[in-house]
């Protein structure tokens, strides 16, 4: 019992010290990012003919509401040389045909590059006109497969993996972009933040009017995307230690990716895995590398507004982190890896996957004690007014980066509805989640079904439930 | 003779526009590709000034959308735009744009375009 | 135990409060900027623009850091003579000098927006304060002046301004690079001292680039001799020779393809670009890569020969035997393995976005990609 109280205070006590520190060196990286970036550098950047040409790779499996666009707003996005390659995965319901039909597409003959594998493509198709646009019709195989293939079938050194039901703002490629402008060496992978589109007014694939969702769950979302994204994803890269870049919007540098082999097929979380592997390699090889978040280009992606599919996307996160540290379990505390196998990794399995359990078991521990007369009433309460003050306490100093990044206008009532979710977020979602995750465990020690997210079509939620088939390729991208 | 421009930095609408209305054509604004295809359409401009880059709808989008209606099918376009590799104008081009115009760009020659553009649209 | 708890809840509480604060603080001092600004700028977009249609009005400058926001956002898109006027403007209101002084400010980031501001004005009077800020500690400061001093420096400047993106190419190679990329553009021939041997590498590959990228034909010997380099820079050279369109060096990038020796990427590139000449002499060496080893090489021959006319497209059926209906529009893929050595890449950039002239339409259903892969090796 003593045992187990210390074991808590020492668990929270790291908890404080990581998240405390991973906070300031967010500060301190958001700081310096604001400092250099200029409006200016960004224009010479669209302008400059050394900017290097990207491949937008778009895998879809059943997205024929929303599928052509998603491409349009992709190729009117603000980048002087980008093609868009959508990997149609084995779709049930005429993806490929509604976007020929849209897009005047024809069958063109390509041999499939021999890079890296996957399932076979079934076909390719081109628009007759200027468009830069690849069409790959392949076999099921799900997301990782349908990546690789987009991978192989790239024309440019640098690819971008987006969601198809994601939306990029204009300018969210060339700003995520300009770390491998500032340093084509060693930039390897680099990453934007990802927002609720829930709130928002979408027309044509394009966030008309930005705006916070109605739903409460959505809301919950919104707050904990802007914790994650911007108190925890800015300090690691600080640190070049970020583990994870958003399967739902994250650049690549396609050379590297290949020679380390594309994203593995056998898992849940292969845009984590993906990354760590990275890490990994990059040391392995003693090559240096850079992997970065930049904390303003914004990338919206749709939320679960559902408790069932909210759950089964947290069961999935947890079972992808878990799998993908059980792989790489020889990084952890090796300090070949420098912050990777030190800091962020460690910090990854004791507060994100093993966090949970622990801060559950937390609970029930000091409640036992409480019942048991072991602590007082007012022993037990403030011990609960600690972790919800702290977890309230991370919340709103990311909020506060964020209204410190330029470009970002909300209403003072907005303030208010952000600074409440936080509140409830602490007391009541947070547990929530930790209850859905531990599930995770479970599921991975039982290989449970796979997990299907709610999919709209942009413009068409009433098409929601049409789509709802399971696949894996719901549900890139994961705030922990 | 009545001109739209559409263009989403303010600055540069600015410059068009000045330069335009001292040579004596009436101007009016557009801040994106949506509120442009909506002027283009009820106002009737004579000529229309284009960005390619803005918000909501991009340039080649607004051209396409003034192409299949055959109220707008032969309103004369000047493309202003900083996408300047080959592909782009091309794009452009095919589109049926009458002028393509790169930035950095001088007010004077645009001026001058606009007129030869609109004298060609005339005869 | 509850005394250690009641502190922390008291300590969070107050870290809270502190936290709302300085949230509700820096909102109202970003509000304020933009109200300001919201204000402010279109009356400036107003005067300025007027000011250069004609109006004999001078502009209202008293709000300077607005004025001179918008005065900078129109010197970006403007040329000739307006853009010049707008310059002499600025200069006249002390906005140049200012910048100049900042220049020596003690805080860097004070600095690096002087910096910015001399760049974006492109003001020959800055000369004497940015040849200075070559000096600077920061590399961010230092290649902005550069940068600046290569568009509106003298002569006398340039060796400096070489000095710097040679030095600072490892240290912040996007920041050299436009540096060489600005001399590219304002003095074509000071490249040359980049692109010969002798050079640090990383800085040659960056000066071949931008020289393919121009298309800055004068340098098209010196992107040969650099074909007989390591095999980034060959393969970087190679792909300008073909940008730029140089038929001369048709036979050195042959002996470079067909040069077992050398590596795939570098051999790739020199097939490629011998497919943007269109040289048909280059035929055999081509249709020999078809049967090469590595996959990009042998995109890229088929690819090549695809942009020869009739006579590629007859070897590359002829190569491909009865399957090779689909061959003839195998382009674009050339290279795109290879390893992106420079940050514009060597991959394939040039060549893919071009449509093949072959209009053999949809060939074959499914396995015809896969097949015709096949195909290209030999039968």
């Amino acid at each position: 019992m003593i045992f187990y109280v210390w074991l808590i205070l020492g668990f929270f006590s790291a908890f404080v010290i990581v998240n405390t520190g991973v906070l300031l060196l967010a500060a301190l990286e958001l700081r310096h990012y604001v400092s250099r970036a200029s409006a200016s550098g960004l224009r010479r950047m669209v302008r400059s003919p050394l900017t290097p040409p990207i491949s937008v790779l778009v895998p879809a499996y059943n997205e024929a509401p929303g599928i052509a666009d998603s491409v349009r707003s992709l190729l009117a996005l603000d980048y002087p040389q980008l093609e868009v390659v959508v990997i149609n995965d084995g779709s049930t319901d005429g993806t490929t045909e509604h976007l020929a039909d849209v897009f005047d597409l024809r069958e063109v003959s390509r041999p499939t590059p021999p890079f890296l594998p996957h399932r076979p493509v079934r076909a390719v198709y081109e628009p007759r006109s200027q468009l830069r646009l690849l069409v790959i019709d392949k076999e099921n195989g799900g997301k990782a497969d349908s990546l690789n293939a987009g991978i192989n079938f790239a024309a440019y050194p640098i690819f971008c993996t987006i969601d198809a039901d994601s939306i990029l703002e204009a300018d969210a490629l060339a700003k995520t972009a300009l770390p491998f402008v500032d340093d084509p060496r060693q930039t390897i992978a680099t990453g934007g933040m990802v927002r609720v589109a829930n709130g928002c007014r979408i027309e044509r694939g394009r966030v008309m009017e930005a705006g916070l969702p109605r739903s409460r769950l959505a809301m919950f979302q919104v707050v904990e995307y802007v914790r994650a994204f911007f108190g925890t994803r800015t300090g690691w890269t600080a640190l070049n230690a970020l583990l994870i870049v958003s399967g739902a919007f994250g650049l690549f540098r396609r050379d590297v990716v290949i020679a380390a082999g594309g994203y593995r097929t056998d898992i849940v979380g292969e845009d984590f895995e993906l990354v760590v592997r990275l890490h990994r390699t990059c040391h392995d090889a003693g090559r240096p590398y850079r992997i970065v978040y930049v904390p303003d280009p914004v990338c919206w992606t749709e939320a679960p507004e559902r408790a069932r599919f909210l759950r089964r996307q947290r069961r999935r996160w947890h079972r992808g982190c878990l799998e993908t540290l059980l792989i790489h379990r020889r990084m952890l505390l090796n300090p070949r890896y420098r912050a990777v196998g030190l800091l962020a990794m460690p910090a990854m399995l004791v507060f994100d996957v093993l966090g949970p359990l622990i801060e559950l078991s937390g609970y029930a521990v000091t409640l036992a004690a409480f019942l048991f007369g072991k602590i007082s009433l007012v022993t037990f309460v403030l011990f609960l007014a600690v972790s919800v003050l702290y977890g309230l306490f991370l919340t709103l100093s990311a909020i506060t980066l964020e209204d410190a990044t330029p470009n970002r206008h909300s209403a003072w009532s907005d303030l208010g509805r952000m600074v409440l979710y936080a509140l409830g977020e602490n007391l009541g979602y947070r547990q929530v989640m930790h209850i859905w995750r531990t599930e995770g465990f479970w599921q991975l020690i039982r290989k449970a079904e796979w997990g299907a997210m709610e999919r709209k079509g942009l413009s068409a939620p009433e098409q929601a439930a049409a789509a709802a088939a399971g696949q894996a390729a719901a549900g890139g991208h994961r705030p922990g | 003779m009545r001109i739209l421009i559409a263009e989403d930095s303010s600055t540069v609408r600015r410059l068009v526009s000045a330069r335009l209305i001292a040579d004596g054509y009436d101007v009016l604004e557009a801040a994106d590709g949506e509120e442009a295809l909506a002027l283009a359409r009820q106002e009737h401009p004579d000529l229309l000034v284009l960005d390619k880059v803005m918000p909501k709808l991009d340039g080649f989008e607004v051209v396409r959308a003034l192409r299949e209606d055959p109220a707008t099918r032969a309103l004369p376009i000047v493309m202003l735009t900083d996408r300047t590799s080959e592909e782009d104008v091309l794009g452009g081009l095919n589109l049926g744009v009458e002028e393509y115009m790169p930035k950095p760009f001088s007010p004077r020659e645009l001026s001058a375009r606009v007129r030869r553009t609109l004298d060609r649209a005339a005869s | 135990m509850t005394g250690v708890l009641t502190h922390l809840v008291t300590w969070l509480a107050v870290a809270i409060g502190l936290t709302v604060a300085l949230d509700v603080a820096t909102r109202v001092v970003v509000r304020r900027r933009d109200l300001r600004e919201r204000r402010l700028r279109p009356r400036a977009e107003l005067a300025i623009a007027e000011y250069l249609a004609g109006s004999a009005a001078m502009p209202d400058m008293r709000e300077r850091s607005v004025v001179l926001e918008v005065a900078i956002e129109a010197i970006y898109d403007l040329r000739g003579s307006e853009r010049a006027r707008l310059v002499e403007l600025l200069e006249q209101g002390g906005y140049v000098a200012d910048a100049m002084s900042g220049l020596r400010a003690r805080r860097r980031v004070r600095r690096l927006r002087a910096a910015e501001t001399l760049a974006a004005i492109g003001s020959p009077a800055a000369v004497p304060a940015l040849l200075a800020g070559l000096e600077d500690s920061d590399v961010d400061v230092r290649t902005t002046c550069a940068r600046t001093l290569a568009e509106v420096g003298g002569d006398d400047v340039i060796g400096s301004v070489v000095t710097v993106a040679e030095r600072d190419m490892v240290t912040a190679p996007g920041a050299a690079a436009a540096v060489v990329l600005a001399l590219g553009t304002a003095r074509p021939p000071a490249l040359a001292h980049l692109i010969r041997h002798g050079a640090a590498p990383e800085a040659r590959a960056v000066a071949i680039a931008v020289a393919s990228e121009l298309r800055l034909s004068e340098h098209a010997p010196l992107l040969q001799a650099c074909l007989a380099d390591r095999d980034d820079l060959a393969a970087a050279a190679a792909r300008g020779l073909g940008m730029i369109g140089e038929i001369r060096s048709a036979g050195a990038l042959m002996a470079l393809a067909g040069d077992e020796d050398r590596g795939p990427a570098a051999r790739a590139a020199a097939v490629t670009a011998l497919g943007a000449l269109g040289d048909l002499s280059a035929l055999p060496v081509l249709e020999d890569q078809l049967c090469a080893q590595d996959w990009s090489l042998r995109a890229a021959a088929a690819g090549a020969l695809s942009r020869l006319g009739e006579r590629g497209l007859a070897e590359l059926s002829g190569a491909a035997g009865s399957g090779g209906s689909g061959l003839a529009e195998l382009s674009g893929s050339g290279g795109s393995g290879s390893a992106a050595s420079a940050g514009s890449g060597s991959s394939g950039s040039g060549s893919s976005g071009s449509a093949a002239p072959a209009g053999s339409g949809s060939s074959g259903s499914g396995s015809s990609g896969t097949a015709s892969a096949g195909a290209a090796r030999p039968p």
